[in-house]
């Protein structure tokens, strides 16, 4: 019997197309935690956040030879757990998140997180930092968690149309922000 | 990819992360590090294991379950809906009568028997009448045995009545031998054939049931085969005008009848099949 | 209390009779059955599976008579059975092949059945390979899945024959720790020809032969037939029962009059099991 906890995660996902039930349970234990704290932060209901999750593993077994070795696993299993999610949530319009935190218009980061977002993202981590919640949360649905406009509406409850406004928005924002600030 | 991350997040952030405490761009820091970083998804999946792993559990036990799972194909599917329960559709869904290899040789006698009747006219509808009512018990034959379940020995230490399942398999049989018979029966040109055939068909059926509560199904399925054969061949030789006066109408309450008392005979000797396909 | 017995069980075809008036109890733990090939051991345990009905005698399996079907019944509900040879349904996975089994074992419920079935296949340990197609597996990973439909609903009496052929030393290691398990509340009958396995697992054994039970009792009882009875040379002597050629090169005799002075030692189950058969060919092991 196969030892798989010394198996990069490319090779897990190979064996996936072989029926390896032995395989999947390992990537479920390297990867299933941390999917489901960042979909616990997209949707406030942990049941749906379950079945997202369980839709997320036979979705990636019964679609592992999509997966072409480009890009980390990890980045290939979130794509497939978030789009299940919105899948999911397309039932249950309640249970999308809103973005909690309180904005005066003047949020400034401090040194330190201006020194995290600066690792991340550079001169674009503190642009962002300076959005409004509603704008960096399309930006993050559709630039970091890679949604159409129309997944993003699905995900945030709201329409298509406002994400493309404030997408568009965002970008202009980011624009000017950039250009206009070197430092 | 990951191997060159000399910098790493900081354990409150990681935890406020985790706890939910830490939001807006800083989460989505830590996310796209996270999809980057083994050693650091390592800590955040530590931290979410630590306060409590039923429901990923849970969920694990779900997909194993869906994966395990054997699909049931439309067949049982419909089954379960008509009100089987599940576990006879199962076990229906198992059987021979299913499975292409009974199929492509029904369809394949099948369509010889209806080529030779419409080339060869008396001696052709002969054929076919003597072929399409013995089709299904050839099925019921191959329904339980050896021949049907590979693990015919292991089945017969259950205890799930043979009976019950002889008849659900009996059903499979009838539900995809007749309706391909029926078709071709139709194809032919003689009129008031139609389905009247049907009638002896079902009474070989039960009579080879009912046979093999005393001796081996396939010999039982023999015997009836041989019966009916002579009792067409009889029909066509000379007295008779035509084979079709096996299935006329008048002799279909004589088929009635026979079905009914073999199945009554099924009824009362049911106890003695067992799935070797050997009365006990 | 005796959990099976076997009252002058016989079973023949024609005038040849496979199992000739049977006495036996059995009771929990595992027993051995051993005997050459023919002697009648499938057959023996067909009967007791309730898979093949005696041409005469008495038996009371688990409280039950298997000659009714009511208690035939009876019997299958507490009964798991490993046959010498299985097929299974064509493109089912071990865990189709142990659910489909499952169902004729009345578990009804989709639920229980699936948790049943998880639960034999992984202490066969095939949970992983549970989603692979049987003919993709080994013979050895194929028969752990016929060994895990004996053990749905941990059975009262499961009847195993020849359970170890084809295993390699680590599979019968394994098989052994199942079955040993088993065998603290369950009656467990295993036929073997190998007297290791008799040795390694039983607590009592069963000798048939010619359709005749020949010896019953315990191993111990077994091998202490033989004290006295088996000793070493440094060359093969004639009149010994059985002799070869060990790996340290010396000769292990086994007869019914050791020379003078000769230099015993232990016994083991194959020496008794010789004796019992008494053998006259020479088996030489290079």
């Amino acid at each position: 019997m196969q030892a798989w906890s010394e198996s990069p995660d490319g090779e897990l996902v190979a064996a996936l197309a072989d029926d390896d039930l032995g395989a999947l349970r390992e990537l479920y234990t390297r990867h299933a935690p941390w999917l489901s704290v960042r979909l616990s932060r997209r949707c406030s209901d942990p049941d749906v956040v379950a079945d997202a999750l369980q839709d997320c593993f036979t979705a990636a077994w019964r679609g592992s030879g999509r997966y072409r070795g480009e890009g980390e696993v990890a980045a290939w299993l979130w794509g497939i757990a978030v789009r299940r999610l919105v899948s999911r949530l397309r039932s249950r319009p309640e249970a999308v998140l809103s973005p909690l935190e309180e904005w005066d218009g003047t949020i400034e980061p401090s040194a330190e997180e201006r020194v995290l977002l600066g690792i991340e993202y550079g001169d674009l981590g503190a642009a962002l930092g300076r959005l409004s919640p509603e704008m960096r949360a399309v930006v993050q649905a559709t630039v970091l968690d890679g949604l159409t406009t129309k997944e993003a509406g699905q995900l945030l409850g709201v329409p298509q149309n406002t994400v493309k406004t404030r997408l568009h928005r965002a970008k202009a924002h980011l624009r000017q922000d950039l250009a206009g600030g070197v430092t | 990819m990951t191997s060159h991350h000399t910098w790493h997040l900081d354990e409150d952030l990681l935890r406020g992360y985790v706890g939910g405490t830490v939001d807006g761009a800083h989460a989505s820091s830590v996310e796209q590090h996270v999809l980057r970083c083994v050693a650091c998804r390592t800590r955040v999946n530590a931290l979410v294991t630590v306060s409590g792993t039923s429901m990923l559990d849970d969920v694990w036990i779900r997909v194993a379950d869906d994966l395990q799972s054997p699909r049931p194909p439309v067949t049982e599917r419909v089954l379960t809906r008509i009100g089987l329960a599940a576990d006879d559709a199962l076990l229906l869904w198992s059987a021979p009568a299913f499975k292409a290899p009974w199929l492509a040789a029904t369809v394949a006698t099948l369509a010889f028997a209806t080529l030779a009747a419409s080339i060869n006219d008396q001696r052709g509808l002969m054929f076919f009448l003597i072929v399409a009512p013995l089709l299904p018990v050839a099925g019921v034959a191959l329904a339980y045995g050896p021949m049907a379940d590979p693990a015919f020995e292991v089945a017969a230490a259950t205890p799930y009545s043979a009976l019950r399942l002889v008849l659900l398999r009996t059903v499979a049989v009838l539900a995809t031998t007749l309706p391909l018979a029926v078709a071709a029966g139709l194809l032919l040109p003689w009129t008031g054939l139609g389905v009247a055939w049907l009638a002896p068909s079902l009474a070989c059926v039960a009579a080879t049931l009912a046979a093999s509560t005393w001796v081996t199904v396939s010999r039982a399925a023999v015997c009836v085969g041989v019966l009916w054969t002579t009792v067409v061949a009889l029909a066509s030789g000379p007295g008779f005008l035509s084979p079709e006066v096996a299935v006329d109408l008048a002799t279909l309450p004589i088929y009635a009848l026979l079905t009914l008392a073999a199945l009554a005979v099924v009824w009362m000797r049911g106890g003695h099949l067992n799935h070797l396909g050997e009365p006990s | 209390m005796t959990d099976i017995a076997l009252t002058g069980v016989t079973k023949s075809y024609g005038s040849t009779h496979v199992l000739d008036s049977v006495d036996l109890e059995l009771h929990a733990g595992v027993t051995g059955l051993l005997g050459p090939n023919g002697a009648g051991k499938t057959t023996l345990l067909r009967i007791l599976a309730t898979v093949l009905a005696p041409t005469s005698g008495q038996l009371c399996v688990l409280g039950n008579d298997p000659t009714t079907a009511p208690g035939r019944t009876a019997c299958r509900r507490r009964l798991g059975y490993l046959p010498q040879e299985t097929g299974f349904p064509r493109g089912f996975t071990p865990f189709a092949f142990v659910n489909y089994i499952a169902a004729l074992k009345e578990w009804t419920d989709r639920e229980a059945r699936h948790d049943e079935v998880r639960r034999v296949l992984d202490q066969v340990g095939l949970s992983e390979l549970s989603t692979k197609k049987l003919r993709r597996l080994s013979g050895g990973q194929r028969h752990r899945a016929a060994l895990a439909q004996a053990l749905i609903g941990d059975p009262d009496l499961l009847v195993l024959d020849e359970p170890t052929t084809g295993l390699d030393p680590e599979q019968r290691a394994s098989l052994r720790r199942v079955l040993s398990a088993a065998g603290h509340d369950a009656v467990v009958l295993l036929a073997t020809h190998q007297t290791e396995d008799v040795a390694a697992l039983c607590e009592r054994v069963i000798v048939l032969d010619g359709g005749r039970v020949r010896w019953q009792g315990t191993v111990t009882e077994l091998v202490a037939t033989a004290i006295g009875r088996v000793w070493l040379a440094d060359e093969a002597q004639p009149g010994a029962l059985a002799s070869w050629r060990t790996g340290t090169g010396r000769f292990h005799h086994v007869g019914h009059a050791p020379p003078a002075g000769a230099e015993l030692v232990e016994p083991s189950v194959e020496d008794a099991y010789l004796l019992l058969r008494g053998t006259a060919a020479d088996v030489a092991v290079a």
